[in-house]
């Protein structure tokens, strides 16, 4: 029996040498290389830090499986953000209530962003307008529907050019401008509705 | 007054591509848009900064959660087979056979026994007699005696 089962791992691996080689096929150093991006969007997106872990493990093996399929067209983080989409909107769509239930037990909240901004060169007072402004921002990204903000995500946290995010989100171009132009006025218009505000005061 | 100010994709493409802003000459000349666009850049960049850096710290504190999907399954299906139990005992205790109570029978159960008794002893003895009980009464041992008693009796 180990003979067997030796000789057909060989078999296979012989079969998959003469495959093309993709990047995926290092998945340990692509996991090392991406982990942390495809995390953070899928934290900010399920907002539950538990399970974002477990969908970017998902996303991880999902690529691997899949490598074949990989031509190279788009960029390796492109290709892994298009997996862990699709596996964000399974999971969202499957455990939707639950989804809502734990929003906010273990996710990036506003106490937590302002924690972690820190620049020994403000000044407190700068620090503390700067920290009220990113309070408001993050609760102005947290009302945007669900498309405008993976949208937003990807292009200002994540940085991805707009045809990566049309790949991604399997939407036309326009349709990507459209959301983020408005997730963009939502936010922009939040920000001077606040600073009227302020300044009544 | 200028009042043409940046639009939004404009200023989008401005904050994601802040290198452009030192070619555009509207920023230079607006002092309204270069005020929103310089605000709004170094809230963006501190909203990425601090995001990257509070994910950072989730991610040391994540664990990976049971699987999600079975417990409900398997929580399901325990459900589902104490309801099956519980549907399914009613019916069987119905047709589990019922206690059968001892009941001592009626005086009138035990006279309707007796006599049929008596009725299957009666045809046994007509089949084994060689002369019906019906006929016996002419029969030459009983029928002359009692007749020529009877008939002395009425004669005197």
């Amino acid at each position: 029996m180990p003979q067997q089962s030796l000789q057909s791992g060989e078999l296979t691996l012989a079969e998959n040498g003469a495959e093309r080689v993709t990047p995926f096929d290092d998945i340990a150093a692509v996991h090392a290389l991406y982990e942390d991006r495809i995390f953070r969007f899928l934290l900010l997106s399920v907002r539950d830090r538990d399970v974002a872990l477990s969908l970017t493990q998902d996303t991880f093996l999902n690529a691997w499986r899949t490598r074949a399929n990989f031509r190279g067209e788009c960029s390796i983080a492109t290709w892994l953000m298009y997996i862990a989409v699709n596996l964000l909107r399974s999971h969202t769509r499957t455990e939707s209530f639950r989804f809502w239930k734990r929003v906010g037990a273990t996710s990036v909240s506003a106490d937590d962003l302002k924690s972690q901004l820190s620049h020994p060169e403000r000044s407190a007072e700068a620090k503390m307008i700067a920290q009220a402004e990113l309070e408001q921002i993050w609760r102005r990204v947290e009302k945007l529907s669900r498309p405008q903000r993976t949208i937003f995500l990807l292009r200002f946290i994540e940085e991805q050019e707009l045809a990566e995010i049309a790949k991604i989100m399997h939407m036309p171009v326009p349709t990507v401008k459209s959301h983020l132009y408005r997730a963009l006025d939502h936010i922009r218009t939040g920000r001077s509705t606040g600073s009227r505000k302020k300044g009544k005061r | 007054m200028n009042n043409d100010h940046l639009t939004l994709e404009q200023m989008e493409t401005l904050l994601s591509n802040p290198l452009m802003r030192e070619r555009s000459l509207h920023l230079q000349v607006c002092g309204q848009c270069s005020e929103e666009f310089e605000s709004l850049h170094a809230v963006m960049s501190d909203l990425r900064a601090t995001v990257i850096a509070s994910s950072e710290m989730h991610r040391r504190l994540a664990v990976m959660p049971e699987p999600a999907h079975r417990t409900p399954r398997t929580l399901s299906s325990l459900v589902a087979a104490a309801a099956l139990l519980c549907a399914a005992a009613p019916i069987a205790l119905h047709h589990k056979p019922a206690h059968v109570a001892v009941v001592p029978p009626t005086v009138q159960q035990v006279q309707a026994v007796v006599s049929d008794d008596q009725v299957m002893s009666d045809v046994q003895d007509d089949l084994t007699s060689s002369v019906p009980r019906g006929l016996l009464p002419l029969t030459a041992n009983d029928a002359p005696t009692q007749s020529a008693g009877s008939i002395s009796k009425e004669n005197e």
